[in-house]
């Protein structure tokens, strides 16, 4: 029997996913100066809905998105997404190759193992964030082409997790510059936690200890409550406790929103 | 694909974002569908196991060995995955294949050293013959099987080559192989992944093929000695997925904590409980 005295709301409400705020946190070492400058331009290939260009260190990254275009055959209510990354043919050996890729693949035509799973991971955290059902029956094709790569063979997959987060990164630029409808800008961050320590971007100092370590990718949509899009978690660590799950989400959100705001800001002036 | 009417979809998610949560087989939410297995039954191989879905989905692994010269291998376990009506090189195949490789990298390469010269390689060759749901944890849970009976045959000739160059001889009395477990004199337990489906701040363990339509999200994690491991990685299984909470992916930790054992334990228990009987179809 329900209460016929008080005026109740309507039966089929739904509350409001409002994330509850973390308690103050100790200081970390990611910051403004931890992550490298890096070089963000949009609009860099004509023929392309949209395109975007990033070079950070030795890692140069191109992007160019295409469509949404017209499909052929049945209905299809919303866009359908393929995505593609290669290396440029001349970085050998391509990062992690050794364990992932095989041998036959060196006289290739197609995607290597590596970079099939660069581009389903991009897919993975492009996915959540476009608005597809306002492109019913047409596709939405993404070319990602690595030109350079810092080439350090870092354990648990760490310069593959970096580079993984600059395409990101920059494929979401590409797609403000494409006009296409998106919830948020994707941005990322990725660290290392050794011990206590948290570390931007190992080099090979950093992997000489024999330290167990976590290596963390996560991608954020920021503006909307901090929402994760992708994760990609390596490392040789046999103890992830909850804290330092909680501390790994922690300092890659900060890293993401000072990517974040990097691109916020070079996007307000170059639509100025 | 779409599997599912808008109607049926809404349903579904309402119940599966519930609280409790209400699957549609009525399973609880950290509970897999049933499993059959067998292990040992490929003569040619070293080890072997096939793991049966309720729903159809079937995987066959053989385990082999090769004597290789080590200094011309760089990594000493190979997994070939072939999928019913996938191309081997396509995006499918290819990921399916990185997990697990992925999962076996911190495998315990040391055993299969033989001299210093030479060591073993295994092939791991993966078929999936059917499946409807995606199969990472369907492959992963029969290579666990396959490599926990795996046995090597027993080196016959000397250890130590430094000095005078020797090709390994092996006994021939196959009773006397050995299990990894017994080269490592510690319980060997193979990394498992576990696919978990987020929706809204649910977690649900293997998700079948309807439910991966609703998810917003799906999480591999590495399951290894009791505790959750990396790799942790999401991945999208159907062309609708979400953002998830941060909270999340602590409560996959938890929970992948709590249940993963179980997996690992009736997969154990599955071992010992094989028989050595003729027909397996």
């Amino acid at each position: 029997m329900s209460d016929r005295r008080r005026i109740l709301g309507p039966a089929n409400t739904v509350t409001p996913n409002i994330p509850n705020s973390t308690g103050s946190r100790k200081p970390s070492a990611t910051n403004t100066q931890s992550i490298p400058p890096f070089f963000l331009k949009h609009s860099i290939i004509e023929n392309a809905n949209g395109s975007a260009y990033l070079e950070i260190g030795n890692t140069l990254i191109e992007v160019s998105i295409f469509g949404p275009r017209p499909i052929r055959g049945s209905f299809v209510d919303h866009a359908s997404v393929s995505v593609e990354c290669k290396f440029h043919p001349y970085i050998t050996p391509q990062p992690q190759a050794s364990t992932f890729n095989s041998a036959k693949q060196t006289g290739r035509t197609g995607l290597t193992d590596v970079e099939h799973r660069i581009s389903n991971y991009l897919e993975g955290c492009i996915l959540p964030c476009l608005l597809l059902e306002k492109y019913p029956k047409s596709s939405i094709d993404v070319h990602v082409s690595i030109i350079s790569t810092d080439r350090d063979d870092l354990k648990n997959n760490a310069n593959l997790l970096w580079l993984m987060n600059w395409i990101v990164c920059c494929t979401s630029v590409a797609f403000v510059d494409s006009g296409i409808e998106m919830r948020d800008v994707i941005t990322g961050g990725q660290v290392r936690l050794c011990g206590d320590k948290v570390i931007i971007h190992p080099d090979l100092e950093d992997d000489e200890t024999d330290e167990p370590s976590v290596d963390g990718l996560l991608n954020f949509m920021n503006l909307k409550n901090d929402e994760i899009v992708g994760i990609w978690i390596e490392g040789n660590e046999t103890d992830l406790s909850t804290e330092k799950m909680n501390q790994l989400v922690e300092e890659c959100k900060k890293m993401s929103k000072i990517i974040r705001a990097n691109i916020n800001s070079y996007l307000i002036n170059s639509f100025k | 694909m779409t599997l599912l009417s808008p109607a049926e979809r809404s349903y579904l998610r309402d119940s599966l974002t519930a609280s409790p949560i209400i699957r549609p087989d009525s399973r609880t939410p950290h509970q897999f569908r049933p499993i059959e297995a067998k292990t040992s039954f490929l003569s040619s191989s070293n080890g072997s196991a096939r793991v049966r879905l309720i729903d159809g989905s079937e995987c066959i692994v053989s385990v082999k060995a090769k004597v290789v010269d080590l200094a011309s291998v760089s990594n000493l376990v190979e997994v070939d995955i072939d999928v019913d009506s996938f191309r081997d090189d396509s995006n499918f195949v290819t990921n399916l294949k990185f997990h697990i490789l992925n999962s076996l990298a911190n495998f315990p390469s040391t055993v299969l050293k033989l001299t210093t010269k030479y060591g073993y390689k295994l092939f791991i060759d993966v078929i999936v013959t059917s499946h409807s749901s995606y199969p990472l944890t369907l492959i992963s849970l029969a290579t666990y099987l396959a490599l926990k009976t795996a046995r090597l045959p027993k080196l016959v000739s000397e250890v130590n080559d430094e000095e005078i160059a020797e090709q390994p001889t092996f006994a021939d009395d196959w009773a006397e192989s050995t299990l990894i477990q017994d080269l490592l004199d510690a319980p060997f337990q193979p990394p498992v992944l576990i696919t978990l489906g987020i929706i809204g701040n649910n977690i649900i363990f293997d998700p079948s093929i309807e439910e991966e339509q609703i998810i917003d999200n799906s999480l591999v994690i590495g399951f290894y000695n009791g505790r959750v491991i990396t790799p942790i990685n999401t991945i999208s299984l159907s062309s609708i997925s979400n953002g998830v909470n941060s909270i999340v992916l602590v409560k996959a930790l938890e929970l992948g904590n709590k249940y993963g054992g179980m997996v690992v334990k009736a997969l154990d228990t599955l071992i010992e409980q094989d028989i050595d009987d003729e027909n397996i179809f």
